[in-house]
């Protein structure tokens, strides 16, 4: 049974709570951010990569379903420059941590990890002072 | 002024004087727009030739005697797009070849006058493959490191003066 985005409405009905799909890119690009090492989510050139659900937007996270059950994470980083794959791996297990404490677990499939581009110190803390 | 190429041999690589770089074709390399992906069970990561080639722009830059990365059009081109902010020029001079697990690299430099330049090359190589191996875990093959220039102290004043 896959995760439903869609919403019982009526007329001007309240806005719809946020889909499991949309909750999980929230959450796993919040969890991602946390982690030292990760400066900020990479938005390509043109408007991917992004999980969009009605107005809302979540830039350089891509989630989308992978089976009945499960969504697939693809996050697209920019990151200071540290060895990749050890920070790939803290991610990784934040993200499911972060899923864990969300009551997502069971949504979250395989977290895939681009690393788009790195920054040197000063930039990065240039960019986090911006962010 | 140094105007013309010269490339050195040396280990992991080479820098002598000629064209291209005699890459092995067949090293299931792919081209420089894809991507490597490492799978696991929980996901793949994937590290893009930028990162790649803008760890091998740091690395060069940290030895001593190198000036500048970038023949004179990519520099110039740098300059340009650097001062309208539509670009930077840390991965200028910088080509790279990223494949499953292994990395090839391209290096043009201009480096001081007086330095070794066979000495520049071999620290250049050897701090590019410690930088891309650390941080990708990528192993790399080939740093093959381009002089097409040297820099002499005082070259921008007169730069500067004539213009």
């Amino acid at each position: 049974m896959r995760p439903s985005s869609r919403g019982h409405s009526e007329g001007a009905a309240p806005a719809r709570p946020p889909s499991r799909r949309l909750q999980l890119a929230q959450i796993s690009l919040e969890a991602a951010l946390a982690v030292e090492g990760v400066v900020r989510a990479h938005s390509g050139p043109g408007a991917l990569p992004a999980t969009v659900e009605g107005s809302e937007r979540v830039a350089g996270v891509l989630v989308v379903a992978v089976d009945d059950a499960r969504y697939g994470v693809e996050l697209h980083l920019v990151t200071s420059v540290v060895p990749l794959h050890p920070l790939a791996e803290r991610v990784r297990k934040q993200v499911e941590r972060a899923a864990s404490t969300g009551g997502l677990r069971e949504a979250l499939g395989p977290v895939d990890i681009t690393f788009e581009d790195v920054v040197e110190e000063r930039t990065a803390l240039a960019s986090g002072e911006a962010a | 002024m140094a105007q013309e190429t010269s490339r050195v041999a040396g280990g992991s690589g080479r820098t002598q004087g000629e064209d291209g770089p005699t890459r092995g074709e067949q090293r299931g390399r792919r081209s420089s727009a894809e991507e490597a992906p490492l799978e696991s069970e929980r996901g793949s990561t994937t590290i893009a030739d930028a990162v790649v080639e803008k760890v091998a722009a740091i690395a060069a830059r940290e030895v001593t005697g190198v000036h500048e990365l970038g023949g004179q059009a990519a520099r110039a081109v740098g300059t340009v797009t650097q001062a309208v902010g539509l670009g930077e020029q840390r991965s200028q001079g910088v080509s790279v070849e990223v494949g499953e697990r292994e990395a090839a690299v391209d290096l043009t430099v201009v480096t001081e006058y007086g330095e070794s330049i066979p000495q520049v090359a071999s620290a250049i190589r050897e701090n590019v493959i410690k930088r891309i191996e650390g941080i990708t875990g990528l192993s790399v093959t080939e740093v093959n490191v381009t002089v097409n220039d040297l820099h002499f102290p005082g070259d921008e004043q007169e730069t500067t003066r004539v213009s």
